[in-house]
């Protein structure tokens, strides 16, 4: 530490006041003290002399009257012996000296002194006094004195030399005070400073000064915890600073290397950040655009009125429409081109003001991408419509002349023939059926390939999915003479087992394929088809093994089974035919339901299928659906049903009619959609049980036909069932949402087709019940005698309440009471499918308590086993 | 020239008025010690005054330490005007050629003063006594010792004070057993102190203070006459003839001066002592 000039140092600045001052003080002392001396002596010179003058003239009258010199000199004498006199000299009036002591005859007399002065150099001081000497008026003369002033100039002076004498002695002990004073104060100061300084280049741990109980040594403890404070604090703030860098680093680093544009305004408005992308993506640079109005810089004039608008509730509450929230918009760049933007708005209040925080990215781009991605996917919508189309078409144009000779060969073969005649139409039927099986897993192989393949997901029994599959397979294994083993004790098959969520149809597919293969592959042992399953939540899944003992497969062979187009090797076609598609169907159908498929196999020992697959549980209680299917087969309902048939191609007519024909249905015909509209608002309502109506029509096809049917809801109960060739799902979903009750694929199995009819007519209530209450009119006499106690046939009859055919189910809803309401809402709770019944049976009788957008809503609902959504719907109608 | 026509107009001014202005810086009036200075000074100080506005020049009233020195100062013409006992202006007339003007109407008596309840009751009992007297050469001393020897008395000593209350003082404190002084003197004591005293014998009426013109102002001693005179009208005047019991001015009596006569030579005697 460079030495200071002491005059610099406290030490020596207080050194220099004190003595300063008391240098200062002294001399004012001191002369104050001269002066007062000076004004004293003054004082007590003049006092001493208008003392002596009185006296002396008292004394001198007298003998100056009398001309008495030798009087008058004893008295000059004798005043002048007191020694305070330096002279005494009396004139006469005359100005004559008359007598004199101490003052030289020949020396002229001194003029009075005007001032007491102690300053003169003279060495003899002496005061001068002239005093007239009068009596009576009259002038005697002058009293000339002088007073020795030598005592009172000696005085002065030895007052002035001692005072300056002890001044300066007490200067110099003050200064000796001081000066040790100052060293032991400065001292510490400088151990303070050195301290202090030490502190200031870094060391934050400098060594503690000394400190002490005076005041000095509390300044020394008070720094030291002030440094041991400081100390902490700073590491602190190092702590602090260094995280806040970092941070401060990665934030810079981050906006800085955004894509994104990050900007922010100040509560004028004016932009207070704008990071490198902004400049890129707007195109002003960063001195360009800060400070400037955000939105005069960049938004459009279209927008500019919502901002104007929503700003000062933006400044008031830090909220708006656009904040919190990303939007698309758009944004002017510098070269005034417009740009689509995604810009992402908060709100941050800094300051005590509330500040807009923006993300805007340039969607231009991908806005661009989004267009041409729409019109890709409006083009590839169109291809996939065009291929769904061309599909359907296929599947039309092949169905339909296929479904002529199959219905056609079907309906000779009924005929009586003549024995080679039912050879030749029997090969000629299954040739057609092979065909269009073969057909069917071309079609099949496409939409599943096209991505159009579907699932249904409905409810059915598992068990009677099998049994179907092993009826099909029967025939080939009495044939081939082969052990059929069916392990189905499994409870997943019991009879009470619950309902499975499920595709029915493709299941029975998948497992008709594998053990058609089984028993196509086998000569000669066994086909074993075994199920099993295990429970999970909600959950069933279940394995169904296939197994053979057939030709078996090699690995070589097993890998390549499943690819479309390959059957183990080219000598099986020969020998087995096949098109080879059936277990790639298999495989993408299984994969399809979630499901899992395995093969083992040994050439020569045979083949085992495995399959896993998991269906959702049905929330079912009772099954009224297995009873139902039990009933159904009972196809005498159907005898003298109307059914009005909606087909314009001959041959499909013709079939169709003569399958209805078979079990009894009376059939009427209209060609296409506009004819069956017109017949049916010509006719009652319920004058036909149900409609078959075609879908491809010329004039009307089957989709207006029915839209117009479903207008008039007087047709609600009306069954319109789609017969056609058109099976892709998309149009199978088309028909059901225009109202359709049902699809029956053509070429069509007629057992499928009556039950289909059968069900349908069974829930057109208005038709049945005015049939049947003409059969009973008819057929019935009432028998007084065998009249049951309160029933009361014809009141029954005429409020046209026909009995339930089914067991278990509470009355269909002729009346639609109390009763039925719970029973309803309980099942609807369970998400029984009982609910589904009462409802399609029920539901018209309840116009009067549901609106007719309730009524669609819950239909909707159950049609697609949304029972929550149904139950809302039903309980939201219930309460209004 | 303007001062000389100041001077003439002045002139002419004052003999105009019958005054003629005295030559000479001041006009001294001597007056015998009879008293002390003061008292002196005190007594003439409204004729003082009254001469110094009416002769417009200042005028000075002096004294001597004692007769003697009067007499030598008187004989040497320093005064103008000498106020003196009859004797000292017999000699002054007859040595110096002073000119009487007038005397005080008041007789002036010498007394010999004794305490009044002591001892002393004739003139026998001064016999062996301490007697005191102004100055050897005052009128009342020589007045005294005259009596004295017409009587036949010889006092044990004769001191000579200057100043008339003191050897009244001294006589009350008994420092002396007589003194002798003028009557006037006696007169203007202090009642308490004159009660004290007695008068053993008073003289017969002598030439008191006669007021001696000094031949240089004979020029203007009808002026200063004319003045006197004036001034004996005034009220300060008649204030100081009724203070120190004067009656005021007369003139004197043919033989009066003359009368003095037996007592110049011993003056004169006196007076050439005194060094």
């Amino acid at each position: 530490m460079k030495r200071m000039s002491p005059w610099k140092t406290v030490r020596g600045r207080l050194l220099i006041l004190a003595i300063g001052l008391e240098a200062l003080m002294l001399t004012v002392l001191i002369i104050n003290s001269i002066r007062l001396l000076h004004s004293a002596m003054s004082n007590q010179v003049q006092a001493q002399a208008q003392q002596f003058s009185p006296v002396l003239i008292a004394a001198l009258t007298a003998p100056l009257a009398a001309r008495d010199y030798a009087t008058m000199q004893a008295v000059v004498d004798e005043s002048q012996a007191k020694g305070s006199l330096d002279y005494i000299v009396v004139v006469d009036r005359y100005g004559h000296r008359l007598v004199a002591n101490g003052w030289s005859t020949d020396m002229p007399l001194p003029e009075p002194s005007k001032d007491f002065s102690l300053f003169e150099n003279n060495t003899a001081p002496r005061y001068d006094v002239i005093v007239p000497i009068e009596f009576q008026h009259q002038s005697l003369g002058e009293l000339h004195f002088g007073i020795n002033l030598s005592q009172i100039v000696h005085a002065r002076q030895t007052l002035f030399v001692q005072g300056v004498g002890i001044a300066a002695i007490e200067i110099l002990l003050s200064s000796l005070l001081l000066l040790f004073l100052g060293f032991w104060l400065t001292r510490h100061m400088k151990a303070l400073t050195q301290a202090s300084l030490e502190v200031a280049s870094g060391n934050l741990s400098p060594s503690p000064v000394p400190e002490g109980d005076d005041d000095v040594g509390r300044l020394g403890a008070a720094f030291n915890i002030m440094s041991r404070v400081i100390a902490e604090r700073v590491n602190e703030l190092t702590v602090a600073k260094e995280t806040a860098e970092v941070s401060e680093v990665q934030l810079r680093s981050i906006t800085h290397s955004a894509n994104d544009a990050i900007l922010m305004i100040n509560p004028l408005g004016a932009i207070s950040y704008w990071n490198p992308a902004a400049e890129q993506i707007l195109g002003y640079l960063a001195e360009e655009a800060l400070g400037q109005d955000l939105h005069n810089l960049i938004v459009p004039e279209r927008y500019l009125a919502a901002y104007r608008a929503g700003f000062p509730e933006f400044l008031r509450t830090g909220q708006g429409n656009a904040v919190g929230k990303t939007l698309e918009l758009f944004a002017k760049r510098k070269d005034n081109q417009e740009i689509a933007i995604s810009l992402s708005l908060s709100a941050v209040f800094l300051y005590g003001a509330w500040h807009a925080v923006g993300i805007l990215r340039d969607i231009t781009e991908r806005k661009q991408y989004e267009h041409k991605l729409e019109q890709a996917r409006e083009t590839a919508e169109a291809a996939n419509l065009a291929k769904s189309q061309f599909l359907a078409n296929m599947s039309h144009e092949i169905r339909t002349p296929m479904n002529a000779i199959i219905g056609m060969s079907y309906l000779v073969l009924q005929s009586d023939l003549a024995p080679n005649q039912r050879e030749q139409l029997t090969y000629l039927h299954h040739a057609a059926e092979s065909l269009l099986a073969i057909i069917n897993d071309i079609l099949d192989f496409s939409k599943v390939e096209a991505g159009k393949m579907t699932l249904e997901r409905v409810p059915f029994v598992l068990r009677d999915t099998l049994n179907e599959c092993i009826q099909m397979l029967k025939p080939t294994l009495d044939v081939k003479s082969l052990e059929f083993q069916y392990e189905n004790q499994d409870a997943v098959l019991a009879l009470d087992a619950p309902l499975l969520l499920g595709d029915a149809l493709r299941l029975r597919q998948v497992l008709t394929n594998l053990l058609s293969n089984a028993t196509k592959f086998t000569q000669k042992g066994f086909v074993r088809f075994g199920v099993a399953s295990s429970h999970k939540e909600n959950a069933t899944c279940v394995v169904f093994t296939i197994e053979d003992s057939g030709i078996g497969m090699s690995d070589e062979q097993v890998a390549r089974l499943f690819e479309k187009f390959m059957q183990a090797d080219a000598s099986i076609t020969r020998e087995y035919g096949g098109t080879g598609l059936g277990l790639a169907i298999t495989g993408k159908l299984v994969a399809l339901m979630g499901g899992t498929i395995e093969v083992k196999s040994q050439l020569s020992q045979g083949s085992c299928f495995t399959v896993e697959i998991p269906f959702a549980r049905a929330l079912v209680g009772e099954n009224p659906l297995r009873e139902r299917r039990s009933s159904v087969e009972n196809f005498d309902e159907l005898k003298g049903v109307r059914v009005l048939l909606v087909e314009d191609h001959p041959v499909n007519r013709k079939v169709a009619s003569n399958a209805l024909a078979r079990a009894g249905v009376v059939v009427d015909i209209a060609e296409n959609g506009e004819l069956a509209v017109k017949k049916l608002q010509s006719l009652p309502p319920e004058t036909y049980g149900a409609v078959l109506m075609d879908l491809q029509m010329p004039v009307m096809d089957g989709y207006e036909a029915t839209e117009i049917i479903r207008k008039d809801r007087k047709f609600d109960l009306l069954p319109i069932i789609a017969l056609s060739t058109r099976v892709m799902t998309f149009e199978k979903e088309k028909c059901f949402q225009i109202g359709m009750n049902g699809f029956i694929n053509v070429p069509f199995d007629p057992i499928h087709l009556w039950q289909s009819l059968l069900r349908a007519i069974r829930k057109n209530t208005p038709y049945l019940v005015r049939n049947s209450l003409q059969a009973m009119r008819q057929s019935i006499q009432i028998d007084p005698e065998m009249a049951i106690q309160g029933l009361h046939v014809h009141e029954g009859l005429n409020t046209e309440a026909p009995e339930s055919e089914m067991k278990g189910v509470p009355d269909k809803g002729l009346v639609v009471d109390a009763a039925w309401l719970e029973a309803f809402t309980d099942h609807l709770g369970k998400g029984d499918f009982v609910a589904i019944e009462l409802w399609e049976n029920n539901s018209h009788l309840l116009g009067n308590r549901f609106s007719p957008a309730d009524l669609e809503h819950i239909s909707k609902a159950l049609q697609q086993f949304d029972f929550t959504r149904a139950l809302e719907y039903f309980n939201t109608g219930t309460d209004r | 020239m303007k001062r000389l026509c100041a001077v003439m107009m002045m002139s002419l001014l004052l003999m105009s008025t019958g005054i003629a202005a005295p030559t000479g810086d001041v006009f001294v009036i001597g007056v015998a010690p009879h008293t002390s200075p003061r008292v002196i000074l005190e007594m003439y100080a409204p004729l003082r005054l009254y001469l110094e506005k009416t002769f417009g020049v200042p005028v000075e009233i002096v004294t001597a330490p004692n007769f003697d020195i009067f007499a030598q100062r008187g004989l040497a013409q320093e005064f103008d005007i000498a106020i003196t006992t009859g004797h000292q202006a017999r000699l002054f007339q007859k040595d110096a050629q002073y000119t009487p003007l007038l005397t005080y109407k008041a007789d002036f008596k010498a007394v010999a003063l004794v305490l009044a309840n002591g001892t002393i009751r004739e003139p026998a009992d001064l016999k062996e006594k301490d007697v005191l007297g102004l100055s050897a050469a005052s009128l009342v001393t020589l007045w005294g010792q005259h009596w004295l020897a017409d009587n036949k008395v010889t006092p044990k000593s004769i001191r000579y004070i200057s100043a008339s209350d003191s050897v009244a003082q001294l006589v009350i404190s008994g420092d002396a057993d007589a003194c002798f002084t003028s009557l006037a003197n006696y007169q203007k004591l202090n009642p308490d102190v004159r009660d004290q005293l007695r008068i053993l014998v008073e003289s017969k009426p002598m030439a008191g203070r006669v007021y001696m013109l000094n031949s240089r102002r004979t020029a203007m001693q009808k002026e200063i006459d004319n003045a006197l005179w004036a001034f004996a009208a005034t009220p300060e005047a008649k204030k100081y003839f009724e203070n120190n019991k004067l009656e005021g001015y007369r003139p004197l009596k043919p033989t009066e001066m003359e009368d003095m006569d037996m007592y110049v030579d011993e003056t004169r005697k006196l007076i050439g002592n005194v060094k």
